[in-house]
């Protein structure tokens, strides 16, 4: 569950409402005890650009998993999970990319506790965009928009042959 | 010192959240309802305050300042807007809602009742995310023409066996 949903706001926050969604869905049957499917993509269409927002209960190991990149018009950022993860620009330049410092950052961002407290104690402090509610309530938008999709029948373009 | 209950304790996130609130010495966790006694025993066992069965009985009958809101994603819309309509600042646990008519709510009666409504998303934590969101919104690396993330484990979240209300399409959700 809840998995294609940190895509989802991501692309919100950087690149808006999509004009088109589209995706699929399978079940792996790898869990035979979930009714669920256990794989999702959805494919996010803007003017000029795109995003996706993958997600999988039956990957195995860590390969890949939770990172995110940003493919820019002059550079491309790798974005390691969790908290110790790296961050890595490649450009023309540098084609096989060089980690990025990342900045010292107020303590409020150190988790959610933090921020929200400081939320309430500053009614002047913007809550970090990712966890506003407008851009959270952007991305249920296009998760609302991506099930609507998935929820029509596939054609099955094999039996069509 | 802030008093801040816990609304629902479905979503296996909040035990990390709770502790992390506790360090931060600034918060006074009051109370926790959920309908779950196994969730209720572990609260207790781990966590102080009273713990209730229903969500109701909680804000009517303690002091707050806040609430945090790991239910279900489709608890966490009635929740969000009790809480609001009680002025209580509110922490809801990703997703926003299970759909957006309940997001559009939730947004509306924050609005309404001018108090703070956080989406914890647990990545916006991550110190190199946040900076690389910061180096594509500055044009750092140009024109951003494709945003892509895998989100990808073995297991699925606890919370989807607990919940029976869950049913299709719940990875988008």
């Amino acid at each position: 569950m809840d998995y294609c949903c940190y895509g989802a706001v991501l692309a919100e926050l950087l690149l808006g409402r999509p004009t088109r969604i589209s995706g699929t869905k399978i079940s792996t049957g790898f869990k035979p005890d979930l009714s669920l499917e256990d794989n999702a993509i959805l494919v996010l269409t803007y003017p000029n650009a795109l995003a996706t927002t993958e997600a999988s209960w039956t990957q195995i190991g860590k390969l890949t998993s939770y990172s995110t990149t940003l493919y820019g018009s002059e550079g491309t950022l790798l974005i390691e999970p969790n908290h110790d993860g790296k961050i890595r620009l490649a450009t023309q330049k540098q084609p096989d990319g060089i980690e990025i410092e990342v900045p010292e950052q107020p303590d409020y961002f150190g988790n959610a506790s933090l921020h929200f407290l400081a939320a309430i104690e500053d009614p002047d402090l913007d809550i970090y965009p990712l966890c506003d509610a407008a851009h959270s309530r952007g991305a249920q938008w296009i998760l609302e928009d991506g099930i609507r999709v998935l929820s029509q029948p596939a054609v099955d373009k094999s039996l069509k042959v | 010192m802030h008093r801040i209950a816990t609304l629902g304790l479905h979503h296996d996130h909040v035990w990390s959240n709770l502790k992390e609130l506790q360090q931060t010495g600034r918060a006074k966790l009051v109370a926790a309802a959920d309908t779950d006694h196994e969730l209720q025993n572990r609260y207790q066992s781990e966590f102080p305050g009273k713990t209730y069965q229903s969500y109701e009985k909680l804000l009517s009958d303690e002091e707050l300042d806040a609430v945090y809101i790991f239910g279900s994603n489709k608890l966490s819309e009635d929740l969000t807007v009790m809480a609001c309509e009680r002025g209580l600042h509110c922490l809801v646990e990703k997703p926003m809602a299970s759909n957006l008519e309940g997001a559009n709510r939730m947004y509306d009666s924050a609005v309404s009742a001018k108090v703070r409504l956080m989406i914890n998303w647990p990545f916006a934590w991550w110190p190199q995310l946040r900076h690389g969101i910061a180096m594509a919104q500055a044009g750092e690396i140009g024109k951003l023409w494709q945003v892509k993330y895998l989100a990808a484990h073995q297991d699925r979240s606890n919370w989807v066996a607990r919940d029976s209300s869950v049913s299709g399409f719940t990875m988008l959700s």
